[in-house]
């Protein structure tokens, strides 16, 4: 009689350290998307904030 | 602690499903807070003083000004100073004015100095219409200063239009877009929803603007940002340039004559609000070097003509107030206390006297 195979040993549950690392990658990605969006549309438009004498 | 700090490395530096599914969640949170932020009711708050995306961003500063007045107009006597970088320089504090204007009046006054660098007329009635609000406007009187000068750099009607769709106010005005029209332009597209009608604004703000909201850091941008202690030498000073944009300027006077004369017309409707032209003056040593004087008495001149065509008042504050020959930053802008002083005490000096006449001093 053949025994099952036994079960594959179960991934280790990330840590608190590791899951809080991940959120802040999240959030600051998420964040900076959005401010490089600006950026990137005002560049594709041309549009550059205006400067008269240094101002 | 290095253990923890390990994993927690480990976890931000490796892409997983957790931080793509946060981050996702964040551009949609942070995309609406945008949207948000750039809406005229958040714009004319409290929160629209992170609107200045650096402390030299007086167009984002006159914008929330504007805003400000049109949705909660003061309840006293106000004054309006329009004008350009030179007029920043020379009244320089908006609280300066209102003490000044109390002494001289006895009232209390609030003083908006909504002046921005090379501002355009179509800046102008931009910030006219979008600060009264429509007709018949307020019911306190306001007093409207529009700086005048030799040196109207914007003065072509090509120039105006290229300022124009500049976007460099995040308000828009049907005035500055019927004269546009008149030009043979066609104006940027209205809409209600803010970021729409004023894209290229929110564009060039937007990321920076954001940013001093999240991190609760507003720019502070003084009035007189020009005019370092330190003169800028002759040598330094691009006396050619400013020649040629006055000698640009008599060219196309008739332009800046005709929008003028159409604002003054709009504000007939409007009982109780009174424009008043005030001139600013180069550098005497612009004028001896450049031999321009004839060129800038004669636009004073003509400024004081068309203030008498049409019944309204013309102030010659930088020579009422002797300003001083080193006043002084480069040839336009004024950088000493005293001779702000002095234009702030002629301007109040005159406005007593106006109100005086209204029956209110």
């Amino acid at each position: 009689m053949n025994n099952p195979p036994p079960p594959p040993p179960e991934a280790p549950a990330p840590s608190l350290a590791r899951r809080l690392g991940q959120i802040t990658q999240g959030v600051l990605l998420g964040t900076l998307l959005v401010l490089a969006l600006f950026e990137l549309l005002a560049q594709s438009g041309n549009l550059t904030p205006f400067k008269y004498q240094g101002f | 602690m290095i253990h923890w700090a390990r994993e927690f490395a480990d976890g931000f530096l490796r892409p997983s499903r957790l931080s793509a599914g946060v981050a996702l969640a964040c551009f949609g949170l942070t995309l609406g807070l945008a949207l948000w932020f750039f809406s005229e009711p958040v714009l004319s708050g409290p929160l629209g003083r992170f609107l200045a995306k650096s402390d030299r961003d007086a167009e984002a500063r006159a914008t929330y000004r504007v805003l400000q007045l049109r949705s909660a107009p003061p309840d006293r006597p106000e004054l309006l100073v329009l004008g350009s970088s030179a007029m920043a320089n020379a009244v320089a504090s908006e609280r300066g004015m209102e003490n000044e204007l109390y002494q001289s009046t006895g009232r209390r006054w609030s003083v908006s100095i909504l002046t921005t660098p090379a501002q355009s007329l179509l800046d102008q009635l931009t910030l006219i219409d979008v600060a009264l609000g429509p007709a018949p406007g307020p019911r306190r009187p306001v007093l409207i200063v529009v700086e005048m000068s030799a040196l109207r750099e914007e003065g072509t009607a090509r120039r105006t239009l290229e300022l124009e769709r500049m976007g460099r106010l995040g308000v828009r005005s049907d005035w500055a877009d019927q004269v546009v029209r008149e030009l043979g332009a066609t104006p940027r597209p209205r809409s209600v929803f803010y970021p729409a009608e004023n894209y290229d604004f929110v564009l060039i703000h937007g990321g920076k603007s954001l940013l001093r909201l999240l991190l609760g850091s507003p720019a502070r941008v003084p009035i007189a940002v020009y005019g370092p202690p330190s003169p800028l030498p002759p040598e330094k000073r691009d006396r050619r340039k400013i020649l040629a944009e006055i000698t640009g300027g008599r060219v196309t006077r008739t332009l800046t004559f005709r929008v003028l004369d159409q604002l003054l017309r709009r504000l007939r409707a409007y009982p109780n609000v009174h424009v008043v032209l005030a001139q600013t003056r180069l550098s005497p040593q612009f004028g001896l070097a450049t031999g321009s004087e004839d060129l800038q008495s004669a636009a004073e001149a003509r400024a004081q003509s068309f203030a008498a065509d049409h019944g309204t008042e013309y102030w010659p504050v930088f020579t009422e107030a002797n300003v001083s020959p080193d006043a002084f930053y480069d040839d336009i802008h004024i950088a000493t206390a005293p001779d702000r002083d002095r234009i702030r005490k002629a301007l109040a000096g005159h406005i007593a006297r106006l109100v005086k006449s209204w029956g209110l001093g």
